[in-house]
């Protein structure tokens, strides 16, 4: 192959091929550059926290086995008493490869709880039920609360 | 993958060696550009496809540029050329600039910027240069264009200087990889460097940083600790970053690739220009072999000297990061040199040269409290609080606790910024003979288990330069 048009050709096809990748991965990839304690302020504003009490990194680390300080930020609060379902968790990721693991904590502490109450707690597992699970970019959020699309809400809106 | 951490010092090294090693030599840059594409995956493997473009790409261009020369079609080639690396610019920028540019508008016209960005594939910065350097090299006739992919993808991509350099310009490094040969010296010496480096990181940049976010996490500071804060900032940069360039370099003397010294203890620099040509030695040069120079440096006339300074320090600050801080950090460097080549240039000899250090030093550093910085608003209020201006006075209970907490690491890095202490073991492993050489290994060996002993004691701290 020693013709140049050849190469422009295949350069020109690469360059069709790098605007593609980025405009779909500028939909989907975005990360947010809102500072931890604005998003933190903005859910907890949105939900109602007296049937919750603010978490340690010891009580993160028994209740999802996260380690805070590979963060950017963390925020949980967890029930005050055995009988609660509502929970509060925010993070902040300090890169984008946490997320699978961060989700997979909030999925499990999820299951674990709906476990807890299947059989006798209704109304927990009711609320467990609608509560959200949500992960965009380098936030993770979950809310077990009476209205969590709330808490959502003021999450998408300061993301 | 960082190199100060346990996984890739007892697991991704190790195999990563040992693999190279036992291959043929023919297919080691082979093996090379495996375990570099699984180092830089391993982070994030969702960037991988933009080094897989950079890699592809510069190879196809270099081919149709190299082409095109051979064949005499001069402004052809010189299209091929602007087309490519506008394209890799064009990534470099997409990525990191993007945010500032479209955020600086939309205050400008007074709209509230996008609270979300795109995440930068790390090490961008680097690799872009890297390839701009094959194509520039291909145009200006330092190299000849390689048909070989494998030559093009290892140069762009070999893991020592991938993610923070050393920025090894492509003439340098051209044929390099058709065999490369591993030998006991190079080992030896490559192990050196590494463990030099892995002490300057871990033992002393990280301490220092610890520091340093002490005295940032302050609502307010007396002078004496805002000086301080300054100070430690800008040892644990010089550490971490010089520490960075030394296992880079040391890991590429491992695998048979030796490239030159990033760093020359810049902080024993007598002038702004020196410091240039000890401090990221390997940026210094892209910019002046393929910016300064091309511009006309030094042949043309004084105007034209200063704006091509002032286009270079543009550039050199724009690179380190997209933010005005950034942008003022180039110029304030840019204007020094100028002042420093033009109008200082007869009164600099009638000053001792210890005074001419302090004054460099003392410049420099106040340059990094724009670098460290978030915003140019609190860089000026970092400065105020350096001249009282927190009203906490000159010295409070603060400072003194942040100074005896930290004595030792500071008295440590002060030795270590200059060349005494190297030269002190390097005589005795070369002048003290047999005995010479074994105490000379047990320090590097003490030294390496105290850096592991550290490692595993604390979180883990990423390195500046990334972010870049």
């Amino acid at each position: 192959m020693t013709d140049p048009r050849f190469w422009k050709f295949i350069k020109w096809l690469l360059i069709i091929v790098l605007a593609v990748f980025l405009i779909s991965g500028r939909l989907s990839n975005r990360i947010s550059i809102t500072d931890f304690s604005t998003m933190a302020k903005a859910v907890t504003e949105a939900t109602d926290l007296t049937p919750m009490q603010e978490a340690d990194n010891q009580m993160l680390k028994r209740l999802y086995g996260l380690d805070s300080s590979l963060y950017d930020g963390v925020l949980l609060y967890y029930p005050t008493t055995n009988m609660g379902a509502e929970e509060l968790l925010l993070v902040k990721m300090a890169d984008t490869s946490q997320a699978a693991e961060v989700q997979a904590a909030m999925e499990n502490r999820l299951a674990t709880q709906k476990k807890s109450f299947d059989g006798y707690g209704a109304e927990q597992t009711a609320m467990l039920e609608k509560s959200i699970l949500k992960v965009r970019g380098n936030y993770a959020l979950f809310i077990s609360a009476e209205d969590p699309v709330k808490v959502r809400q003021a999450f998408d809106r300061n993301y | 993958m960082a190199f100060s951490t346990i996984s890739f010092l007892f697991a991704f090294l190790p195999a990563a060696l040992i693999l190279y090693r036992i291959v043929p030599e023919r297919a080691r840059a082979v093996i090379l550009i495996l375990i570099s594409l699984v180092f830089y995956a391993w982070g994030d493997v969702r960037h991988l496809p933009v080094l897989l473009f950079s890699m592809v790409f510069n190879y196809v261009a270099g081919l149709e540029l190299g082409l095109l020369k051979q064949k005499g079609a001069k402004r052809r080639a010189k299209y091929a050329m602007m087309l490519a690396v506008a394209v890799n610019l064009f990534l470099l920028g997409y990525y990191k600039y993007t945010g500032f540019f479209a955020g600086s508008l939309a205050r400008m016209f007074g709209r509230a910027p996008s609270s979300s960005v795109m995440p930068l594939p790390i090490g961008i910065s680097f690799f872009t240069f890297s390839a701009i350097s094959y194509i520039l090299d291909i145009y200006l006739e330092r190299a000849r264009y390689s048909r070989d992919f494998v030559q093009v993808a290892a140069y762009i991509c070999m893991f020592p200087k991938l993610i923070s350099g050393p920025i090894v310009q492509y003439k340098d490094m051209k044929g390099r990889f058709t065999a490369p040969k591993m030998t006991m010296s190079n080992f030896l010496a490559g192990t050196q460097k590494f463990v030099v480096g892995l002490f300057k990181k871990v033992l002393l940049a990280d301490a220092l940083g610890a520091a340093f976010a002490g005295i940032s996490a302050l609502d307010g500071m007396a002078a004496a600790t805002a000086w301080l804060g300054m100070i430690f900032y800008s040892l644990q940069l010089f550490f971490d970053f010089a520490g960075y360039s030394d296992m880079a370099i040391g890991l590429a003397q491992i695998l048979g690739f030796p490239i030159d010294k990033n760093f020359d203890y810049p902080y024993i620099s007598d002038g702004i220009a020196d410091f240039w040509r000890r401090w990221h030695i390997s940026l210094g040069r892209w910019f002046r072999d393929y910016v300064y120079i091309p511009l006309g440096g030094n042949r043309c006339s004084t105007g034209r000297q200063i704006l091509n300074l002032l286009v270079v320090w543009l550039l050199t600050g724009l690179w380190h990061g997209a933010a005005w801080t950034f942008v003022f950090w180039g110029i304030w460097h840019g204007g020094l040199l100028i002042l420093e080549r033009f109008a200082l240039k007869n009164l600099r000899e009638l000053i001792p040269k210890a005074v001419r250090i302090a004054v460099t030093v003392l410049l420099v550093f106040i340059g990094w409290v724009f670098f460290f910085s978030p915003s140019m608003g609190s860089a000026l209020l970092w400065i105020r609080q350096m001249f009282g201006g927190a009203g906490l006075g000159i010295w409070n209970g603060a400072t003194g606790y942040f100074l005896r907490t930290n004595l030792i690491t500071l008295i440590a890095a002060v030795i270590c910024c200059g060349p005494n202490l190297g030269r002190t073991v390097t005589n005795l492993s070369y002048q003290k003979g047999r005995f010479g050489v074994i105490i000379s290994v047990a320090v590097y060996i003490v030294l390496f288990l105290c850096c592991i002993s550290y490692i595993v004691g604390s979180s883990y701290n990423s390195f500046l330069y990334f972010q870049f």
